[in-house]
């Protein structure tokens, strides 16, 4: 039973950075119609800005935990800067083409941005040990010992996702993102403006991902440039499987996800990943929109 | 023999019931209409003789065939072929290639024949090219056959659906909005050539229109839609008539205490 | 004599199909193309069989099928399978090597139409971005199924694939790869898909069996890149799962777009130059890989039909469709802006 929990909280960690990553995924898709195929490397490069803030500012001292929260603010904002830049360059021409192209824009954007990572001297090919942002500390409620780093990355998840919700359902900003989600030529006849939309939204979306990167690698330390990759694929499944499009959806996917790989890692660790996508593939084919989707009606 | 019967459909979605007890039957080479104003239901029943939706109540037959659960193929093959209103070409092929591709159907060769070109391969394909460009000239289309689809002005756009249609070879051939978006000279054409698929080709028509007086002048009988209910039918000169045509139209009361 | 001659001019093919194996075939007997770029070229040829049959479903059928890779891994391990255990049993005369290639290559031909068939049937309601990740999904779990088989190497790889495999099958079975891509396009069954692409409802309602159109494009895709498997596993002669990854499958989705989404020859350019591009940029180690990313991204951007523009090779003598075909001798012309419309093109 405490090893239930346990993985609980395990599964809950987890599902929170998958969480955090898969509204990327979902807003990018909800507002533009595309399916993002890099956004797996924002995560990346947040959590090598992470680093990078961490080791040329702070050496080797141990940081404490308001540091740390605002070292993990400045590589969201810094990745979030970044992908308005990508959006700009490689979306925006292809709004008006089949989808199908901004994959495969999206596809060389991944390529570019993880060769070019591993090609740049200073970051190199090499894994990196990302520093303790905080040290952990262990307690016990009852025979279950938690970590109280794992409790403040849900916590800390939750907050965020809590805030996005609040400001994409009562900020005027918000509401500009849905309406161009809706309908984009609408939306521009009624004076939004779409490209600033679009713009914060991969901002936000980016954002979202470094912070999950950070978290990330502070309980597993090993960066790699293509650490962005088998995640964002999770995340997007996670994304997929709650309603790719709603935001709720794709925390809601996340969760599960989570805690379904955790289960079946302890289990079985060489089938998890394959296990997620079998139970995709099985929402999928019983209910397409996903949990929280809507069904997608084709007028005659 | 019939060639197309709805007897007493329906269709609801959730709550709303957005056909209510249409029925309508046809013989060979009858040229009937369905009108009403936007909204009332003419295109779902449209979809409903087609197959793209199943009627919640009631049955569609073509040529005598109960089609209750069968697929739109299904209904091509039953002998009923349709257009749509906003065009469906298939706009990457050329012309002659959607004409060509309504008549998969009635393609004879198998698999194994079309890998290695055996068989009676040849002899199809020589086949449906001569039989495409028939059609196509009938409606002189035929110098337009490598155009793509999507480049043809409107209005032969429009022709186009209509001759890929009939390459199914159907007995019936429901056409919606038929003369939408077009000025009146294109509309006499679109009459010219309905009445030449009636005569020279023997189909029956079912048409869904706006144009009042396209319809009135071609029809022989018109049903008439309105908020899914069949409000009023007959030969034209009934409907032209019916104080609940024009009302469901105009929405006023012919008799005015004004007037 | 004269009508032989008339017949060879409109036919070349027949003498240069033959003639460019006997040029490559010749360079490496002479020394001149050395094994490493003849493996090279063997695995281009590969990829070309793949992406092929990537647009059978993508390009022709209009689906998004990205998970390709799963199909070649079913083909690759199950004719590895099948040659090394009739190998190992021993005492097989040469001559009967052939025979055994190609029946190994048959079998992982269907074994991968039959995955081409349990994949393609519960997706047929699937549109678009969901059909996309299914998919996708089915690729991975194929990749892990393998990656947890005992028998066939799972995650450490399977070894000791008998050296089947030369040019000369490779190249026939290329050919006979865009003969079988031709065939299908310019066919009642070949135009059936593109309606289905072109609108999938009209296709319905023109007597057109959507389902059934599906599945054949999905089955007969499945079956090449089994093939493509067949020829990988007896040319690199080891196999391991992760090879079949979402990576591998974006790399046919990538020689698929980059040559000309829905074009035969578009496939057979994308492919092949893609293959060697990175092999060129060789000497640019990290960097090579980042100049192809961008590459990708650029083409995209700047020349979305593809490098091909969406043209045939007349030697394919395709009638559907209306794009002027082009001739071995105009690619070495200046390419005029290929105006896609308006064209009064084979008939």
């Amino acid at each position: 039973m405490e090893k239930f929990i346990q993985l609980l909280v395990y599964g809950l960690q987890l599902g929170s950075i998958y969480a955090l990553l898969a509204i990327g995924y979902t807003m990018v898709f909800g507002i533009i119609r595309m399916i993002n195929m890099a956004h797996g490397d924002f995560l990346m490069m947040g959590a090598y800005a992470a680093f990078f803030i961490v080791s040329l500012i702070f050496r080797d001292q141990m940081i404490g935990p308001a540091v740390a929260l605002l070292v993990i603010l400045a590589s969201a904002g810094i990745t979030g800067m970044i992908g308005v830049g990508v959006e700009r360059v490689a979306y925006k021409p292809l709004r008006n083409r089949p989808k199908i192209s901004s994959m495969i824009a999206a596809i060389g954007v991944s390529l570019f941005t993880q060769n070019f990572f591993r090609a740049i001297p200073f970051i190199g090919p090499n894994p990196r040990t990302f520093p303790k942002l905080m040290k952990d500390v262990l307690f016990f409620i009852g025979p279950i010992q938690f970590s109280l780093v794992r409790i403040v990355v849900i916590i800390l998840s939750v907050i965020i996702m809590a805030i996005l919700y609040f400001f994409v359902m009562k900020t005027t900003m918000g509401m500009e993102m849905r309406a161009v989600s809706c309908d984009k030529d609408a939306s521009s006849l009624m004076g939004i403006d779409v490209d600033r939309t679009i713009s914060t939204t991969f901002f936000i979306g980016a954002g979202l991902a470094a912070i999950s990167g950070a978290f990330y690698a502070n309980s597993y330390p090993v960066l790699t440039v293509t650490m962005g990759a088998t995640l964002g694929n999770k995340a997007f499944i996670a994304a997929v499987i709650g309603g790719i499009g709603d935001i709720r959806g794709a925390m809601l996917g996340g969760f599960i996800m989570g805690i379904i790989e955790i289960m079946i890692s302890s289990v079985y660790s060489e089938l998890a990943y394959g296990i997620s996508f079998v139970f995709l593939i099985i929402i999928l084919l019983m209910k397409p929109e996903g949990l929280l989707g809507k069904p997608m009606v084709e007028k005659v | 023999m019939s060639v197309l019967k709805a007897d007493h459909i329906s269709i609801q979605f959730g709550g709303l019931r957005a056909v209510n007890n249409f029925s309508l039957e046809m013989n060979e080479k009858e040229l009937f209409a369905i009108i009403g104003p936007n909204g009332a239901g003419k295109t779902t029943v449209f979809n409903m003789l087609t197959g793209l939706y199943q009627p919640t109540e009631g049955a569609v037959y073509v040529n005598e065939k109960l089609m209750t659960n069968c697929k739109p193929y299904q209904f091509t093959e039953a002998g009923l072929a349709r257009t749509f209103q906003n065009i469906r070409l298939f706009g990457q092929a050329t012309v002659l290639d959607n004409v060509k591709m309504a008549q998969t159907f009635r393609t004879n060769y198998s698999y194994y024949n079309m890998l290695t070109r055996t068989g009676n391969y040849y002899e199809e394909e020589k086949r449906i090219t001569q039989r495409s460009m028939e059609l196509l000239e009938m409606f002189d289309l035929q110098d337009k056959r490598n155009y793509f689809a999507s480049n043809l002005p409107y209005g032969e756009q429009r022709k186009l659906e209509i001759v890929r249609a009939l390459a199914t070879d159907p007995k019936v051939i429901l056409l919606d909005e038929p003369a939408a978006g077009m000025n009146p000279n294109e509309i006499d054409d679109v009459i010219t050539l309905i009445r030449r698929v009636r005569e020279e080709l023997g189909k029956a028509i079912l048409i869904i229109e706006h144009h009042m007086k396209m319809v009135m002048s071609i029809a022989e009988y018109i049903k008439v839609l309105d908020f899914g209910e069949t409000i009023s039918e007959g030969v034209p000169e009934v409907v032209q008539n019916d104080p609940k045509v024009i009302e469901a139209y105009l929405g006023v009361h012919v008799n005015d205490s004004r007037g | 004599m004269v009508k032989t001659m008339k017949w060879l001019k409109r036919n070349s093919e027949v003498i240069i199909i033959p003639f460019i194996y006997i040029l490559i075939a010749g360079l490496q007997r002479a020394g001149i193309l050395n094994n490493y770029i003849i493996q090279v070229i063997m695995l281009g040829g590969i990829n070309i069989i793949m992406t092929e049959s990537l647009n059978l479903v993508n390009g022709l059928t209009g689906q998004n099928s990205i998970g390709h890779a799963g199909f070649m891994a079913v083909g690759a391990y199950v004719s590895a399978l099948f040659s090394k255990v009739i190998f190992n049993a021993g005492g097989l005369p040469p001559t009967s090597q052939t025979l055994v290639f190609l029946l190994a290559t048959l079998m992982g031909g269907i074994a991968a139409a039959i995955f081409g068939y349990l994949i393609g049937t519960p997706t047929l309601r699937l549109k678009g971005d969901y059909l996309a990740i299914v998919t996708l999904g089915f690729g991975e779990v194929i990749r892990s199924i393998i990656r947890i088989t005992p028998p066939v190497g799972a995650a450490r790889g399977m070894t000791g694939i008998p050296k089947l495999a030369n040019l000369f099958w490779v190249y026939l079975f290329v050919i006979l790869a865009i003969y079988v891509c031709r065939n299908f396009m310019d066919s009642s069954y070949g135009r059936a898909c593109m309606a289905i692409r072109d609108n999938e409802i009209a296709a319905d309602t023109m007597g057109i069996n959507t389902a059934k159109y599906k599945i054949i494009a999905f089955v007969t895709s499945a079956f090449l890149a089994g093939v493509a498997g067949s020829m990988y596993a007896h040319t690199l002669r080891y196999l391991h799962p992760d090879v079949f990854g979402y990576t591998k499958s974006t790399d046919f989705l990538v020689y698929l777009y980059a040559g000309g989404v829905g074009s035969i020859s578009g496939s057979i350019l994308g492919a092949f130059t893609l293959t060697a591009l990175p092999e060129v940029l060789r000497f640019m180690k990290e960097w090579r890989l980042v100049i192809y990313g961008g590459l990708l991204v650029v083409i995209i951007l700047f020349r979305p039909v593809g490098m091909f523009g969406g043209n045939e090779f007349s030697f394919l003598k395709l009638k559907t469709g209306g794009i002027k075909s082009v001739g071995f001798s105009d690619l070495f012309k200046r390419k005029r802006h290929q105006e896609l419309s308006n064209k009064e093109g084979i008939q």
